[in-house]
């Protein structure tokens, strides 16, 4: 008697009498997820992230630390002018400096002027023999300066850098390299609390809901207890014992979480073992282990998989701030949120958009798809929804 | 209720001194204690042990944890900041008060919004306003506050220059004092208001959909129809006020979530709050003040679930409390 047949009989009797053959309710379940199309896409993207941090060696060809001290803070979005047939450059604004560049805007290396004139604001470059001056008075306000070749004005045109489709940080840095592997980090970091969470939980949670009494009233005030402390306080005061790793995080955040999934599975066991079928499994004389692990357990699996979805996504939200903070995953080591730390700099705020809004946007996008899906699974699993 | 009341502040007690307990541990856990910084090494060992002993660190922990809990109760004493030179209680109670005005503007926001938005979406259910408003609060749920908060700070502070960026008024205004102080710290609280309240916002409104979605299914919401009652009458006389019910046990909830908000908010705004302290307490290593301002909050949280458990209480008749 496995508790698979036990739950079919209990949606048979309950649903209906029809003779066709019954799916077991993951199936069904599954049937509804797929209906729902918001639910899909987020379990695409979802995917896709996930694809990315195991391959990221293979979908990015530099290393996420790779250094390079001249190319530096060179934006996704570059500013680029033509000297002449072959030569094109891009303009740097943080230190208007010329790099050469491709025709299809990829990266070569930074020229050197022939004069600088700091006082009156522009430097002179020889290419081939033709003198080109790049006047950067009101570069900062326009965001490009004025270019002659030999006295002739030459236009920007805009063109996205194709060496590093996000551009580098200043450190050179390639910034999409650097958001490929931070997904490693925030999907582990999501994957991992969350499992110790759900173990934590389902044990103290079934412990204090099927034996009750003295020792759910225990369990249970410990649980709130966990609860009462201001999580993100209590987390960093742990962090700054500990020291900040991801290891740690990880840890933390599944040991300070486990009491909302503690609460479910307590209140679900509670009302299930004074079923009819947990009657059935006391007559037959099973162990409690194997009342709580094979009978009750399965029936509320449904609960601690969606509760389990929307706390990864928690998980990772707490994970970036933490690493924003400077108490996560610390440098060079890649996460989303300590590359938002970039963004502390007004300068990087106000011009350096590609340093801190796509790290930010792929956690916006990892934790809305895991809040979306786990939407999907609650309806999905809802036994009040019929088909 | 009587009893349910006593019963239930009888239970508070061991929550309570369960979170002393681990307070205190974490606290003498860390590396190094308040007297670290006041010894040198070429200290002799006399000079060492007669520090230790004036600051009680000479003691078994037990004994230290029970002075300390002794100070708290009877005087209400938290320590000693070494980051402020001044009393704990002092520093918490000049703090504080900032706190929970920026999260009382928060969560005035995010009820006022949030569950007006969340009886439209369940009273119009499967419309477009209902789609939009179900994707807002998904955003609202899954925005990094801080990433939030930088681009708000650049959109209106930086690039229009519009709002102000940092701090709770512009410095030299509290002198100035009056109307024009109120102003400018109004000014200063839009954006911060504005992200912290975005997640709770987001979040009232989903429990208030899918309680009012519940509420709308029962045979008195019928029978209200029946009887002839005006539509508006239904849904914000009879089904609202019982779908309010589990949101009062959310707010209960939501303290916490609110004040590990402000950590961030706080942190990216310079707002002088808790949050601010609390994290200056933990890269100065002020472990007095670090204590103190867990402890409090830990304290105002038990005491907000608290409140929700009574308030349920009085505002659902049908429980009954033996």
């Amino acid at each position: 008697m496995s508790s698979d047949t036990k739950t079919k009989k209990i949606e048979t009797s309950n649903i209906t009498n029809e003779k066709t053959k019954i799916d077991s309710p993951t199936r069904v379940a599954f049937r509804r997820l797929k209906k729902s199309k918001m639910s899909m896409v987020s379990l695409v993207v979802i995917a896709l992230f996930i694809i990315m941090a195991i391959f990221a060696p293979f979908i990015t060809p530099v290393g996420y630390n790779d250094l390079n001290m001249t190319g530096n803070e060179i934006s996704a979005n570059l500013v680029t002018f033509q000297i002449d047939e072959d030569s094109f450059v891009l303009y740097k604004l943080k230190d208007h400096s010329f790099h050469a560049i491709t025709e299809d805007a990829r990266y070569i290396e930074r020229v050197d002027p022939l004069k600088r004139n700091r006082k009156e604001r522009y430097n002179v470059y020889d290419f081939n023999g033709a003198e080109v001056i790049m006047d950067y008075t009101n570069a900062r306000d326009v965001g490009f300066p004025i270019v002659t070749i030999d006295g002739q004005a030459v236009s920007m045109e805009r063109k996205w850098n194709r060496s590093n489709i996000l551009g580098t940080d200043n450190l050179g840095r390639d910034v999409y390299t650097r958001i490929v592997y931070g997904a490693r980090i925030s999907l582990s970091v999501g994957l991992v609390a969350v499992a110790i969470r759900v173990f934590l939980g389902i044990l103290i949670g079934s412990l204090a809901g099927y034996y009750g009494g003295k020792i759910d009233n225990v369990l249970m005030r410990f649980a709130d207890m966990v609860m009462c402390f201001p999580q993100l306080l209590i987390i960093i005061t742990i962090i700054v014992i500990v020291g900040p790793s991801i290891f740690n995080v990880m840890i933390v955040l599944g040991i300070l979480g486990w009491p909302g999934i503690a609460r479910i599975v307590r209140g679900q066991i509670l009302s299930l073992r004074e079923q009819e079928f947990m009657e059935a499994a006391e007559a037959i004389g099973l162990s409690d282990f194997r009342k709580i692990f094979r009978h009750l357990l399965p029936n509320i699996m449904a609960s601690v998989v969606v509760f389990a979805t929307i706390g990864i996504a928690g998980a990772i939200l707490t994970e970036a701030a933490l690493s924003f903070l400077g108490l996560g995953v610390q440098p060079p080591t890649p996460s989303w949120g300590n590359m938002i730390q970039a963004a502390r700099s007004i300068y990087v705020l106000q011009r350096q958009w590609w340093l801190w809004v796509p790290p930010g946007l792929a956690i916006f996008i990892t934790v809305m798809s895991f809040n979306i899906l786990g939407d999907g699974l609650r309806d999905a699993l809802d036994p009040k929804l019929k088909k | 209720m009587k009893n349910y009341l006593i019963r239930r502040l009888i239970q508070t007690l061991p929550v309570l001194l369960g979170i002393t307990i681990i307070v205190f541990t974490l606290a003498n856990a860390a590396p190094g204690n308040p007297t670290s910084n006041m010894m040198d090494p070429t200290m002799t060992a006399a000079e060492r042990a007669r520090i230790l002993e004036r600051f009680g660190m000479n003691q078994s922990v037990t004994v230290r944890y029970v002075n300390w809990l002794r100070e708290i109760v009877f005087h209400r004493n938290l320590g000693h900041s070494t980051t402020f030179i001044v009393p704990v209680s002092q520093v918490i109670g000049e703090h504080m008060w900032n706190t929970f005005y920026l999260s009382a503007v928060a969560l005035a926001i995010s009820l006022l919004i949030g569950i007006p938005a969340g009886v439209i979406s369940a009273t119009k259910q499967y419309s477009i306003r209902d789609g939009s408003l179900t994707i807002f609060s998904l955003i609202g749920i899954s925005m990094p506050s801080f990433f939030f908060g930088l681009l708000l700070i650049k959109w209106f502070a930086i690039d229009r220059q519009f709002l102000p960026m940092a701090g709770m008024s512009q410095p030299g205004m509290i002198d100035v004092g009056g109307l024009d102080y109120i102003k400018n710290v109004a000014w200063h609280t839009v954006l911060p208001a504005i992200v912290l309240g975005l997640g709770s916002t987001a979040g009232f409104m989903r429990y208030t959909r899918s309680s009012m979605l519940e509420v709308i299914r029962q045979d008195y919401i019928r029978t209200a129809r029946a009887k002839g009652l005006g539509e508006k009458v239904v849904i914000y006389k009879h089904a609202l006020r019982n779908a309010m019910i589990p949101i009062i046990t959310l707010l209960g909830f939501w303290i916490p979530g609110l004040f590990s908000g402000a950590f961030i908010v706080e942190s990216i705004f310079a707002w002088p709050g808790m949050g601010t302290i609390g994290l200056r307490a933990i890269s100065d290593r002020d472990y007095s003040l670090l204590m103190g301002v867990s402890f409090f909050l830990s304290f105002l949280t038990l005491l907000g679930n608290l409140t929700a458990d009574i308030l349920y209480g009085f505002a659902d008749p049908r429980i009954k409390y033996d």
